[in-house]
């Protein structure tokens, strides 16, 4: 069993990658994911790993932007680093918490990028700095 | 009344007060408000009743600027002039196209958008509109959430659509029935003919096609022939001024102003199906305090964040379309796609994704909408954008003009910028994303043309070095001649010009009431 930190790290992965790519269209986890798992992140986060447009989005900016290709960067600058995850409140078990907490993070790091008008073009797609990060974080995480 | 120049007698002279030359939207709405006056009003008109081909040939000439269509093909020499062939989009010219604005080279107008607020609201009867109002709150019911909330970067607001009036019918009868305003169809005018200081208009000289030539003797002289023609004419009438009339500092037909007209992605995203497009949809009858009207809404962007960012004015059209058709439709469709010039990179996998998985939740034959949108830019001032004239000649020995359309760097900076505006606008709100290749191009499109929206090459100034005309639209030096139309703009905008051609036109009839009163 994973260690409650990286528990952490995969659920804040699985929830944020959910919320941002849920709102694009592009990669559509709501319509491919079925609705059973939705609430359970340690078997949503495996169909990201089968969302091909996900990966190419995420592989496309990992082009762009090779120098960002690190794991603990990209999760630093989109959903938070250790001291961030320990930070949130909550028993494991307590998703509810967690996704406000997690959540609220990376919307105000995604609308500061908007705000400061931190975006990029990655397949067409205009996104913030942070939801490409996202994307580029979930290619790294399939291991693609 | 309205008569045919064919049948003037060769060598007459004709006189009135106030002779009008060209019977657009700027020249009729002129001259309608001197029906029933005491005032004579001659108008002079090029074409007839109807376009003929011989006529029309007269709107030839060059272009060896940016590409841009056939000059021919964006003018009408016909009685109601452009308006023949006008799309009916209404809206003003926003406060911020009015100011001085550091960031952008030759910008000001000399007069303030509150001075033409009168004038708006009367030129909404001239186009046949709804009441005067041009914000979404002026429309949507209080209230009412829709998708796109105005933001701080972003402004909701709204085009008017005319029915679109054709002015000729409209004023036909009217001008046919009056005894005091004239309209002399298949009218040329070849000369405005100045005084030898140069300092009034003494006649105009008019020649038709048919070989028959006289002249117009007015006190007053309004050219309303349009944003190239007005130019050509002044530059034509070079007997005592060489350089042209009026162009004693070189700047006639300089300015020469376009809109960036271009179609330039998508929104996509699921929020887009699941409803709330009261905003984007936001279009057809609506029924406010005044009377109801044919609206629909766009976003510009916003002063605060176009000064912040140096950038021209702009606004985006978010129009709806049917993703299954642009998915799986027709060659027809492939055309439309080409025709918007786009090269998106792995466009099928983005959408072939996303339009299957939508399919497979929804009902088949449920469609989920995508939205293109529409962006469309203001032409920055630019005195080496230009028309002049060259050696060739019409059939009436006039020599023909040459349009020389530069766009400059700003234009082109606002153009990609604004994508990126819009693009965080619509993330931040999480109203879905935009799909586009404006930010990676370093070039504009191939295929680019512009519009036909002819503007600035008679610009308004209180300096006779930086314009043509004073803000009360008489020409520099000349006690007597004025201009009308979109010629007169010192900026563009991203505004259709003809609801501002039909104000300034009433503002002209105005000041020229009470030159004439005292």
């Amino acid at each position: 069993m994973d260690s409650p930190g990286n528990e952490r790290r995969t659920f804040l992965l699985a929830l944020t990658a959910g919320l941002f790519c849920k709102t694009i269209g592009a990669s559509d986890v709501e319509y491919s994911v079925d609705k059973g798992i939705r609430g359970r992140t340690k078997d949503l986060m495996p169909e990201f790993s089968k969302d091909q447009t996900s990966l190419r989005i995420g592989l496309e900016y990992l082009s762009i932007f090779p120098e960002e290709a690190d794991r603990d960067f990209l999760e630093s600058a989109t959903i938070g680093n250790q001291v961030d995850w320990e930070a949130l409140p909550g028993a494991l078990s307590d998703e509810s918490d967690w996704q406000a907490s997690a959540t609220d993070l990376c919307r105000r790091r995604h609308e500061a990028d908007c705000d400061l008008l931190n975006m990029v073009c990655v397949s067409g797609l205009v996104l913030s700095r942070t939801e490409a990060r996202l994307y580029g974080l979930i290619a790294l995480q399939a291991g693609v | 009344m309205i008569i045919d120049s064919r049948q003037v007698e060769n060598g007459a002279t004709l006189e009135a007060d106030i002779c009008i030359i060209g019977s657009g939207p700027a020249g009729i709405s002129l001259a309608a408000e001197f029906l029933g006056t005491a005032i004579d009003v001659c108008i002079l008109e090029s074409g007839g009743e109807q376009p003929d081909a011989e006529t029309q040939l007269l709107a030839g000439g060059l272009s060896t600027g940016h590409r841009y269509f056939s000059l021919m093909s964006t003018r009408l020499r016909m009685f109601g002039g452009t308006s023949g062939h006008w799309t009916g989009w209404c809206r003003p010219l926003d406060r911020i196209d009015f100011e001085a604005r550091p960031w952008i080279p030759y910008s000001g107008w000399p007069l303030e958008f509150d001075e033409l607020t009168e004038f708006y609201d009367r030129a909404q009867t001239v186009c046949d509109l709804g009441p005067y109002g041009y914000k979404l709150s002026d429309w949507l019911p209080a209230g009412n959430d829709h998708l796109l909330k105005e933001s701080a970067g972003l402004d909701a607001k709204v085009i008017q659509f005319s029915p679109p009036t054709r002015f000729g019918p409209k004023y036909k009868r009217q001008i046919e029935e009056s005894t005091n305003v004239i309209a002399c169809l298949h009218a040329n005018v070849t000369q405005i003919n100045a005084s030898p200081t140069g300092t009034e208009v003494e006649s105009v000289s008019v020649a038709t096609l048919t070989g028959r030539n006289f002249h117009v003797k007015a006190k007053t002289v309004v050219l309303a022939a349009g944003g190239l023609e007005n130019p050509r004419l002044l530059l034509m009438s070079d007997s005592i001024q060489k350089e042209g009339l009026g162009n004693g500092k070189d700047v006639v037909g300089r300015y020469f102003m376009n809109h960036t007209f271009l179609p330039v992605g998508f929104v996509v995203g699921s929020h887009l199906a699941e409803g709330d497009s009261s905003f984007v949809q936001f279009q057809g009858v609506h029924q406010q305090s005044g009377g109801p009207a044919r609206v629909q809404a766009y976003l510009a962007v916003s002063p605060e964040v176009q000064a912040r960012e140096r950038i021209a004015n702009v606004s985006f059209n978010l129009v709806p379309t049917d993703l299954s058709t642009l998915i799986y439709g027709s060659d027809d469709n492939a055309t439309w796609f080409e025709k918007l010039g786009l090269t998106i990179r792995n466009f099928d996998e983005v959408f072939l994704g996303a339009a299957n998985r939508a399919y497979a939740r929804f009902n088949p034959d449920k469609l989920q909408p995508v939205y293109s949108i529409l962006s469309i830019t203001e032409q920055t001032p630019n005195p080496a954008s230009r028309v002049t004239l060259v050696s060739e000649r019409d059939a009436l020995g006039q020599r023909l003009l040459n349009l020389e359309w530069r766009l400059s760097d700003i234009d082109f900076f606002s153009w990609k910028r604004s994508h990126v505006i819009i693009g965080a606008e619509l993330a931040r709100a999480g109203s879905g994303r935009i799909v586009s290749d404006v930010m990676e191009r370093d070039a504009w499109p191939d295929g680019y043309i512009g519009d036909w929206h002819h503007m600035g090459t008679t610009r308004m100034s209180d300096s006779d070095r930086e314009g043509v005309v004073d803000r009360n639209c008489r020409v520099h030096g000349i006690s007597n001649l004025y201009i009308a139309g979109s010629s007169v703009f010192p900026t563009s905008g991203y505004a259709n010009p003809t609801l501002t051609i039909v104000a300034l036109s009433l503002r002209l009839a105005d000041h020229l009431k009470r030159e004439r009163n005292g």
